[in-house]
C-alpha cells in the first residue's frame, strides 16, 4: 500500500502543470542511449516497450512513443490525465469501481484514485501467492506492475524539470538562488535552510498557509516541492540515462545525485538533459533538437557506444518492416498463381519483384537484429520463426529452377510463418539480453542455426508432400525424398550439436529434455519415413503422406514442448497457443488424410522405382 | 530356429520400420509424464527401463528397443549391406549411429554424475550422486556400512558383522518429513517431489541387540541417529552417494557479472584450486566452459544462496563414453553428405 500512497502523492504535486503535449522535432531524442534491461537501447524502444506496457500498442493515435515518453517525463501532469493504461477486463474495472469504457481506456489519476479508494481488495490480491492468484487477478497484477513503471516514469525526470516554483525576490536572495525557473537540482543544495526556514515560520504563524505572507508561502511552497521530489524520486532507477564515469553502469538521474555517483562527466550529461527538459518546456522545437544532440554527443563520447546502432534501432522500429516482408511474399504468391493461369508476362515479373522485394526486406530484418543484438539471428521462440520463415524463401529460390513449385511453397511458407512471428513476441519485441548458459555465439550459431535450418527444410518437404498427393509428379517424388534427407542431416546434425552443447555446459550429452525430445522426434520421425520409402515398405503416396505428417512433428517439436512448461529449454511458455497448435494439427491430419485418399483415388502410379 | 536365420532375421528393414514408432510412442509419453510427474520418474518409466508395463501388460521399454535396434544395425552392417559405391553414404551414416548407441550404452554403464557445492575457502574431495541415497551408518566418524535405500525394503532386517545391532525396517518413505504424533516425532510420507533431488528420504527402524529395542528414524539432511555401545559412539543417517575424487577442489573465488542494471547474470564463474599430491594449480571452470582433469569434468552448474553465503554448485561427470556422439555425429554427417552427394549424381 505504500506504493499506493507514493502514486497518489503525485497527483498532489502540480508545479510541473503547464500547456499541452508540445509539437517538437523529436528525430535525434528518439536516438538517445538508455541502459533497460541490461542492453543499452534508444529512447524509441524504450517508449515502445513502456507504452506497450501500458496501453497495449507501441503507438498511440495522435502521438509516437518517444513523444509520449517525452510528455511523460517533461509534462507529467498532463500525461497521468491521459487515457492510455488499457484494462479489458470488465471484473477488474469493477472492482475498482471505474465507469465502463467501450475503448477500454482509464488515466492514471483515474486508476490510483481507484486503486486508494479500493486499497483493502488491491492489497488482497497483492498478497497472494501466484499459485493461488487466478487469470482476472494475474491481469490485475499485470495492470498494478503497469501503472507502477507508469508512476516511476513519471517522476524519472522530475529532478531537471522546471519546477515552476513561484519564488520572491526576498526569498531568492535569502537563499542565494540563481535567476530564472529552477528545478529540483538547483534547489536540492539548499533544502536544509529552506526546511529550517519553515520551522521557524512554523513556530511563529502555526501551520495553516492562508496565515503567512508571499515571502513565507514562498519558502513553505519551496519545502513542499522539495520534500515531495524527494519522496517520488526515491528508488526510481528505471531511466538509465546517464552513463558512469568508472564502470560500465547507466544511472537514472535521481540515482546518479543520491548514490554518490557523480563525476564532471556525469554532471555534464546531467545539466544536458536539464537543457533538453527546459526546452521541452518552453517548447521550442531548435532548443529540443540541439540539447537532444549534445546529449547524443556528450553520451557517445563518454561511452563510445556506437550511434548509428541506435539509429539502426529507431529505424527497425520505426519502419515495423514485418508487414511488408509478408505483403511482398503474399503478392508474389499471388501473381505466381495469375502468371500460372494466364501465362502472361507482366505478373511473372511482378511476382519476381516481390519475392526479392519481400527477401531484400527480410534480409534486412534479420541482418539488423544481429547487428543490434551482436548475437546469431536466433535466440528466442520469436526470432526462430524469423529465422525459419527466412529459410524456407530462401530454400524456395535456391531451387526455384528445379521444380515450379518450390518457390511459391516457399513463400507461402514465409509469408505464413512470418504473419504469426507477432503472437510470440506478446510484450512486443523488446530484444532482450540472454541468460548466461545460452550467452554463448558459438553454440548459437551452430547448433540454433542447425535445428532451425532442419525445421525450415523439413516444413518444406513436408508442404511439398501435401502438392505432391495433389498433383503427383516423378521428379516431385524424387525430390521429396531429397528433402527429406537434407532435412534429416539439419535436423541430426542439429540435435547432435545440442547434445554436445548440452555435455559442454550441463555435462550430459542426452537428458530426455521435451526440448530434446522433440528433435529427437522431427529425426526419428524423418528416418522412419525414409526407411519406409527405401524399403519399399510406403509406396509414393505413402510415403508422400507421411512426409506431409512431419510438419505435425515439427509444429509439436517448435511450439509443443514450451507449452509443457518444464525443461531447461522452455523459453517461450504461452497457454493460449495450446489450442492453435491443436487446431493446426487436427486441420493438417485431416487435410493429409483426404489428400491421401484423393492420390490413392486418382490411382497414379510413378513410373521410376524410387 | 538355426543361428543363422535369427542373424538374417535380425538385418530385415522391418525391425527399424516397426521399431521406431514404438520409439516415438515412448517420447511422447516420457515428454508428456515429465509435466505431472517430473524427469526422474519419468526417465525410468519410459527412457532407462527394459520393460514398460502398462495396466499390468509388460510392453517393450526404451532400452530393450535400442538394444534391438543396435543387435539389427551390427547384423546389417556385417551381413547385408551391399559394400557397393552406392550405398556408402549409407553404409557410414549407419556406421554413426551404431557408434552413437554404443556411446549410449558405454554412457549408461559407466557414467557416475552428481554435484559438489562449495562455499568460498572449501576444499572437498569427493562429489556426490543427484539421486542414489544410502543408508550410511558410522562408528566414531568412521563409515562401517552402506546400503543403497532403493534396494530396502519394509520389514527387511539388516545384520552385519560391523554392526553390534541389527536394523528392522519399518516405513521407507522417498519424500518425507517429520511429523509429531503423541509426542513423538514420526516420519510422514509426502508426494514425491518432480524433481528428485528436492526429495528427502527417511527410514523409520527397530534397533535391537538383544537387550534392548528401540525405535528411531532416519531422515535426509538432517543429523545422524546417534547411539551408543559401550565406548563407541554409532551415528545413522542417509545421505546421498559419494563418489571419492583422487584429488581435491578448493573454491578460491565465486564470480557472477550481469548485465548492467539488472539482476540477470550474464556470466557465473568459479575459481578454483585443484591439488592433487603435491602438485597444485588455480583454474577457472565458466558456464559453457567446463574444467576437465584425470576423466572428470567440472561444470558451473548454478549458484546457490543459503543465508548472507553464496555456494558454486558444480556439476561433476565421469564419463568414458563421452567421445562418442562427437565422432558419431561426424560420422553420420560425412555419410549424410556422401549419401546426398551420390544420390544426386546417379538421379536423373
Amino acid at each position: 500500500m505504500k506504493k499506493i500512497k507514493k502514486i497518489l502523492a503525485l497527483l498532489f504535486c502540480l508545479f510541473a502543470l503547464q500547456a499541452q503535449a508540445a509539437d517538437l522535432d523529436y528525430a535525434t531524442f528518439r536516438a538517445l542511449p538508455i541502459l533497460h534491461d541490461g542492453r543499452v537501447k534508444p529512447i524509441e524502444s524504450f517508449a515502445r516497450i513502456y507504452l506497450t506496457e501500458i496501453s497495449g500498442a507501441p503507438t498511440l493515435p495522435d502521438m509516437t512513443a518517444p513523444q509520449w515518453l517525452a510528455e511523460v517525463l517533461f509534462d507529467p501532469a498532463h500525461a497521468m490525465q491521459r487515457n492510455i493504461i488499457r484494462i479489458d477486463q470488465t471484473p477488474i474495472v469493477q472492482m475498482l469501481g471505474l465507469p465502463p469504457r467501450a475503448d477500454h481506456f482509464y488515466s492514471y489519476a483515474e486508476v490510483t484514485k481507484a486503486f486508494e479508494a479500493q486499497s483493502a481488495a488491491v492489497t488482497m490480491i497483492l498478497q497472494k501467492s501466484a499459485e493461488a492468484r487466478g487469470a482476472v487477478e494475474n491481469d490485475f497484477i499485470n495492470r498494478y506492475a503497469a501503472v507502477t513503471d507508469f508512476f516511476q516514469l513519471l517522476n524519472a525526470a522530475a529532478i531537471i524539470a522546471p519546477s515552476h516554483a513561484a519564488i520572491t525576490p526576498r526569498v531568492a536572495k535569502t537563499f542565494n538562488l540563481p535567476p530564472g525557473d529552477l528545478t529540483a537540482l538547483d534547489l536540492l543544495p539548499h533544502q536544509t535552510d529552506i526546511t529550517a526556514r519553515l520551522d521557524r515560520i512554523r513556530r511563529a504563524k502555526g501551520g495553516h498557509i492562508q496565515n503567512y505572507n508571499a515571502d513565507e508561502k514562498a519558502v513553505a511552497h519551496l519545502a513542499f516541492y522539495l520534500t515531495n521530489i524527494q519522496m517520488l524520486s526515491d528508488g526510481n532507477r528505471l531511466f538509465r540515462v546517464i552513463p558512469s564515469a568508472w564502470d560500465n553502469n547507466w544511472y537514472a538521474p535521481w540515482e546518479l545525485i543520491t548514490g554518490g555517483h557523480g563525476a564532471p562527466q556525469t554532471i555534464e550529461l546531467l545539466n544536458d538533459w536539464r537543457g533538453l527538459a527546459t526546452a521541452y518546456d518552453v517548447k521550442s522545437s531548435d532548443a529540443f533538437q540541439e540539447a537532444a544532440r549534445k546529449i547524443q554527443t556528450d553520451s557517445a563520447v563518454q561511452t563510445h557506444a556506437p550511434i548509428w546502432k541506435l539509429k539502426l534501432e529507431v529505424y527497425y522500429q520505426t519502419l515495423a518492416l514485418i508487414p511488408w516482408a509478408v505483403l511482398a511474399y503474399g503478392l508474389y504468391f499471388i501473381f505466381f498463381i495469375i502468371a500460372a493461369v494466364r501465362k502472361n508476362k507482366i505478373s511473372n515479373l511482378t511476382a519476381k519483384v516481390s519475392i526479392a522485394a519481400g527477401l531484400f526486406i527480410h534480409a534486412s530484418i534479420i541482418l539488423s537484429r544481429v547487428l543490434i543484438l551482436g548475437r546469431p539471428p536466433v535466440s528466442s521462440l520469436y526470432e526462430s520463426l524469423l529465422y525459419v520463415s527466412f529459410i524456407v524463401v530462401l530454400l524456395g529460390i535456391t531451387f526455384r529452377r528445379r521444380h515450379a513449385e518450390f518457390l511459391p511453397v516457399g513463400a507461402l511458407l514465409g509469408a505464413i510463418i512470418l504473419a504469426i512471428s507477432p503472437i510470440y513476441a506478446p510484450q512486443g519485441d523488446t530484444m532482450n539480453v540472454l541468460i548466461a548458459v545460452l550467452n554463448t555465439n558459438f553454440w548459437l550459431a551452430t547448433h540454433v542455426i542447425c535445428i532451425t535450418t532442419g525445421y525450415g527444410t523439413t516444413l518444406i518437404a513436408g508442404t511439398l508432400a501435401h502438392v505432391y498427393l495433389f498433383r503427383p509428379s516423378e521428379k516431385m517424388a524424387l525430390w521429396l525424398r531429397r528433402l527429406a534427407l537434407f532435412a534429416l542431416l539439419f535436423t541430426a546434425l542439429g540435435t547432435l550439436l545440442g547434445g554436445i552443447w548440452a555435455d559442454q555446459s550441463w555435462g550430459r550429452f542426452w537428458g530426455w529434455d521435451p526440448k530434446e525430445n522433440g528433435a529427437l522426434l522431427i529425426v526419428l520421425w524423418l528416418v522412419w519415413v525414409l526407411h519406409g520409402r527405401m524399403t519399399a515398405a510406403m509406396n509414393p503416396h505413402a510415403f508422400a503422406a507421411w512426409l506431409a505428417a512431419a510438419n505435425i512433428m515439427v509444429a509439436l517439436s517448435w511450439f509443443g514442448v514450451n507449452l509443457l512448461g518444464v525443461g531447461l529449454h522452455s523459453y517461450g511458455f504461452t497457454s493460449a497457443a495450446a489450442w492453435g497448435l491443436a487446431a493446426f494439427c487436427g486441420g493438417e491430419m485431416i487435410l493429409i488424410a483426404a489428400l491421401y485418399i484423393f492420390a490413392s483415388a486418382r490411382n497414379y502410379r510413378p513410373a521410376h522405382a524410387l | 530356429m538355426r543361428p543363422s536365420r535369427i542373424l538374417t532375421g535380425l538385418t530385415q528393414p522391418a525391425i527399424i520400420f516397426y521399431a521406431l514408432p514404438w520409439v516415438m510412442v515412448l517420447l511422447i509419453l516420457g515428454t508428456i509424464t515429465q509435466r505431472y510427474a517430473g524427469l526422474y520418474v519419468s526417465e525410468h518409466l519410459f527412457f532407462s527401463s527394459f520393460i514398460f508395463w502398462f495396466r499390468g501388460v509388460p510392453l517393450p521399454g526404451m532400452l530393450s528397443i535400442l538394444a534391438l535396434l543396435g543387435v539389427s544395425l551390427i547384423a546389417k552392417i556385417i551381413l547385408k549391406s551391399p559394400w557397393r559405391r552406392p550405398m556408402i553414404g549409407t553404409l557410414i551414416t549407419h556406421l554413426g549411429a551404431l557408434l552413437l548407441l554404443l556411446g549410449g550404452l558405454l554412457t549408461a554403464v559407466t557414467s557416475h554424475e552428481g554435484n559438489m557445492v562449495l562455499a568460498a575457502g572449501q576444499a572437498q574431495n569427493f562429489f556426490t550422486d543427484y539421486h542414489q541415497r544410502e543408508l550410511v551408518v558410522m562408528k566414531n566418524g568412521g563409515v562401517v556400512f552402506t546400503c543403497s535405500v532403493a534396494q530396502l525394503r519394509k520389514g527387511d532386517v539388516i545384520h552385519d558383522a560391523a554392526l553390534p545391532f541389527q536394523l528392522s525396517l519399518q516405513t521407507i518413505c522417498r519424500n518425507c518429513d517429520l511429523a509429531r504424533e503423541e509426542r513423538l516425532l514420526k516420519l510422514s510420507e509426502l508426494p514425491p517431489n518432480k524433481t528428485d533431488e528436492a526429495n528427502r528420504a527417511g527410514i523409520a527402524f527397530n534397533l535391537s541387540d538383544g537387550l534392548a529395542s528401540r525405535d528411531y528414524t532416519a531422515l535426509e539432511s538432517a543429523p545422524p541417529v546417534e547411539i551408543k555401545r559401550g565406548k563407541d559412539r554409532y551415528g545413522i543417517a542417509i545421505q546421498k552417494h559419494a563418489y571419492d575424487l583422487p584429488f581435491a577442489v578448493r573454491l578460491d573465488e565465486l564470480r557472477e557479472d550481469q548485465y548492467p542494471g539488472t539482476d540477470i547474470a550474464r556470466e557465473y564463474q568459479s575459481l578454483v584450486t585443484i591439488t592433487d599430491g603435491a602438485v597444485h594449480w588455480q583454474a577457472p571452470i565458466r558456464m559453457n566452459e567446463p574444467l576437465r582433469y584425470r576423466g572428470y569434468t567440472f561444470y558451473q552448474a548454478e549458484i546457490d544462496q543459503v543465508g548472507p553465503q553464496r555456494l558454486s554448485v558444480l556439476a561433476v561427470v565421469r564419463n568414458t563414453g563421452r567421445v562418442f556422439p562427437y565422432i558419431a555425429g561426424l560420422v553420420m554427417a560425412v555419410g549424410m553428405i556422401t549419401h546426398l552427394m551420390i544420390s544426386r549424381k546417379i538421379a536423373p
